[in-house]
């Protein structure tokens, strides 16, 4: 027992550790191929240590050669795994000559190993005593010239790690560069001129190249501590940022969700439990969170999170969660999906949040419109009403006096009831007629909130012209309304769009009613405008609108009448808007103002 | 002319009442026309309409319209105006310019059967002036020009001698003409001639126009 005895196994157990660390981290998923090649060296460091050892206590030449070829072998899975782990590990430098290092070696061995080839003649063992009343065996050797070639590879080695280094700090990462690189090239320098001294007969000594290991042992070591001190504080930053995230979204009323379409698990806050109103205990999965929506919103929730699978866009859905009382919570889901490498779908991740405040004052703003919506249009009919009295009374005044013509007609002798059945039939259609200028007024004048449905403009404009008409002649004032039967339906509130039409109109003829009165009119034109809308323009032969009321137009409380109250421009263009469209005004010569708005083409008439 | 040639004329865009209030008048025995536009009946009104019953409200012209191109015309016939509601300003207007009656379209049957009489009494009135004054207008044809001369002196007043002086002629002349004036006019005085002369409407400014408001 002597240090010798004690050193090398020591060099070789803290390879074999090393190695072992280091291997288990390769392991980890994702597998590290820089840390399995580093270990891979370790473990051949730690192997070429029990070579040395041995080489040091030979008892023969031939045993000493045998030992010697396998110390070479080792030494060789050194560098090779060396040079990969730089490669990996660096991410750079230059990969030909990181091949080349190891290949030369390897053909410097297949040399070693042909009879007849060896690159060194071992003639003779000789002891020498050393301090500490050690002792060890050393090989009288006689090189031949192919021993230069491992010593190439190793330089190869050395040039491709100084060129990688050098790289790598250029790229900023100096400290890597100089820790792992410097003590490669350490190493390589060290243990390679060592050994190259012993061949060559300079040195008696036994091979170093393992306790020269330690040097690269020792930074690695260095740079496993660095990296576990990052990881660690990695950690604590991660647990701060999540617990900045819980903070703000609690504060933001926000819950949290991860659905994992690989195992299908959910994973959510506790925000999302009560916000679905799942109690906190309760596993979450993707069908409990779906039950949880309000029946008449699960397929909208499902057709969004589909949509957006297969789109790849992110998806918003408003749905409602029934809660214990009669009453509903509104939450906004929102989700985006994130793919693998390969563009499938892993996991969606997403937020939900209470909007139900935000669809309470929705509604509440919804019902005030709504009212004044009906308060400019009763005001609006109340401009027209003594014009729709008028065609009121027109059909009365006919009934009438068809039914006086009748007892006259039955008062002659003999009657005349042939003259009878056409009465008949033209009371009847002036009932109508006067019902029908009733229904029109009701429609107008019930308070009813919007309800969209598929409607044609040519029953519109039918209504609006009828509505019109009386007032229209009051004022020789020719109000021509032209199409919108062959344009396809479009989608909104029949009453409100009347009743923006009805505005537009109304306020056409008021403009040119103080103008002169030789050729005065109105029209109403509707085309297609793109596929998806069709464009309604009301025009008129007044002098248009002046140039800085325009921009003023559509503000509320803005009127040139002076009995106008200046919200009916106002509320036609939010229930335009409300709608989808726009509405708009602009002079076009040779016509006066003309206001224009568009409506959505409803669904089916798109298909066309 | 007869009632039975005439007919009442109704001017109203609204085909339905326009048809209930033709009916109502063919029941109380009159024949009607109806147009649907106040252009329509001054292109296609015939010379027989008695009575034009119009709309005061209508596309392009008005009632008011159609009033005013009728009084520019010989021996048009009396204008009832119906409106769907009483318009004093419009029914002044209208009847200080000559309209026989100014009613609301649901006016009581009587009181609209009695307009229409009114208006075909008138009408038949008009008529028979007309008649009346072609007739005295072809007798005063038969007056030579000088005799014309003579006759205008004496409907306004002036002695023979005057007249002779005027016309540049002796005093015995002028009792000659006069003479053969009284003869062919069968007048017996002076009184009975300026009457005839003024139902003529002879001398005055504007002779040839139907003296208005009658």
């Amino acid at each position: 027992m002597n240090w010798i005895t004690i050193v090398w196994p020591m060099v070789a157990s803290a390879c074999l550790t090393l190695g072992l660390i280091e291997l288990r981290i390769a392991l980890n998923r994702p597998l590290d191929g820089a840390r399995l090649l580093f270990s891979l060296s370790a473990f051949a460091a730690a192997a070429a240590c029990g070579l040395e050892l041995a080489m040091m206590r030979a008892n023969s030449p031939l045993q000493f050669q045998a030992l010697l070829n396998g110390f070479d072998v080792a030494a060789g899975v050194v560098i090779a795994s060396l040079g990969g782990f730089v490669w990996l590990y660096f991410r750079c430098g230059n990969k030909w000559l990181a091949l080349a290092g190891p290949a030369i070696y390897a053909v410097g061995l297949v040399f070693e190993f042909l009879p007849g080839w060896a690159l060194c003649d071992l003639t003779e063992l000789q002891t020498i005593d050393t301090f500490g009343g050690a002792s060890y065996r050393v090989a009288v050797l006689v090189p031949n010239p192919l021993i230069a070639l491992p010593y190439l590879g190793v330089l190869l080695l050395l040039v491709f790690v100084v060129h990688a280094s050098i790289e790598l700090a250029r790229r900023g990462q100096r400290r890597r560069a100089a820790v792992i690189g410097g003590s490669v090239v350490v190493w390589a320098i060290g243990a390679g001129t060592h050994s190259a001294l012993i061949e060559v007969g300079v040195l008696q000594m036994p091979y170093l190249v393992s306790p020269a290991y330690l040097v690269i042992m020792l930074a690695m070591a260095y740079q496993l501590t660095s990296d576990v001190s990052a990881a660690a504080q990695l950690g604590r930053q991660l647990q701060e940022s999540e617990r900045r995230m819980d903070l703000a979204s609690a504060a933001a009323g926000l819950g949290v969700w991860v659905w994992d379409l690989r195992r299908n698990a959910v994973w959510a806050t506790a925000k999302i439990h009560s916000l679905f109103g799942i109690p906190q205990s309760e596993r979450l999965d993707p069908a409990r969170l779906i039950a949880a929506v309000h029946p008449d919103d699960r397929d909208a929730l499902r057709h969004a999170v589909e949509a957006s699978l297969t789109n790849d866009r992110d998806f918003e859905v408003e749905h409602r969660v029934p809660r214990g009382d009669a009453a509903v919570r509104w939450i906004a889901t929102r989700g985006r999906v994130e793919r693998d490498a390969s563009g499938s779908p892993i996991l969606l991740r997403g937020v939900a949040l209470d909007i139900s405040a935000r669809r309470r004052s929705e509604l509440e703003l919804q019902q005030l419109q709504s009212q004044l919506a009906h308060s400019s249009r009763v005001s609006m009919l109340g401009q027209l009403s003594s014009a729709l009295a008028h065609e009121l009374h027109q059909p009365l005044c006919a009934i009438l006096r068809n039914a006086e013509a009748a007892e006259l007609f039955l008062q002659q002798d003999p009657p005349m009831l042939g003259e009878l059945r056409p009465i008949l039939a033209d009371i009847r259609a002036d009932n109508q007629r006067a019902r029908d200028v009733i229904e029109r007024l009701r429609r107008l004048l019930k308070r009813r909130s919007m309800a969209s449905q598929t409607l044609a403009l040519g029953d519109l404009f039918g209504d609006t012209a009828a509505l019109t008409r009386a007032d229209a002649a009051a004022r020789s004032i020719r109000v021509e309304i032209e199409g919108g039967s062959d344009l396809p339906k479009v989608q909104g509130d029949p009453v409100h769009i009347q009743q923006v039409l009805l505005n537009l109109v109304v306020n056409a003829m008021d403009a040119i009613d103080r103008e002169p009165a030789d050729d005065r009119w109105v029209a109403v034109r509707a085309r297609q405008h793109g596929r998806s809308e069709v464009e309604v323009a009301v025009s008129d032969s007044g002098h248009g609108i002046r140039p800085e009321d325009l921009g003023s137009l559509f503000e509320p409380f803005f009127t040139t009448k002076a009995e106008g109250m200046g919200i009916g421009l106002t509320i036609a263009r939010t229930i335009v808007e409300a709608h989808g469209g726009r509405l708009w005004a602009e002079n076009v010569p040779p016509a006066g103002a003309t206001f224009r708005f568009t409506l959505p083409v409803a669904a089916e008439g798109a298909v066309r | 002319m007869s009632d039975a040639g005439r007919v009442a004329a109704i001017v109203d865009d609204d085909l339905s009442f326009s048809a209930s209030l033709s009916r109502l008048l063919r029941g109380a025995g009159y024949a009607v026309q109806t147009f649907a536009s106040a252009e329509s009946y001054l292109a296609q009104g015939s010379e027989k309409t008695a009575c034009v019953i119009a709309d005061l409200r209508m596309p392009g012209l008005s009632g008011m319209d159609l009033q005013a191109v009728l009084e520019q015309q010989v021996g048009a016939p009396p204008l009832i105006f119906l409106t769907g509601q009483g318009d004093i300003a419009s029914s002044v207007r209208a009847m200080r310019h000559g309209a026989e009656d100014f009613l609301t379209k649901d006016a009581p049957k009587a009181e609209l059967l009695q307009a229409v009489e009114r208006a075909f009494a008138r009408d038949a009135r008009q008529r028979q002036q007309r008649r009346h004054f072609q007739v005295l207008r072809g007798s005063f044809d038969a007056l030579s020009p000088r005799e014309h001369e003579v006759l205008q002196q004496v409907v306004r007043g002036k002695p023979n001698k005057q007249i002779a002086a005027a016309l540049g002629i002796i005093e015995r002349t002028v009792k000659l003409h006069r003479t053969a004036i009284t003869t062919k006019l069968q007048v017996r005085s002076v009184a009975e001639l300026t009457r005839l002369v003024e139902a003529a409407g002879l001398f005055v400014e504007d002779a040839s126009t139907f003296p208005k408001g009658q």
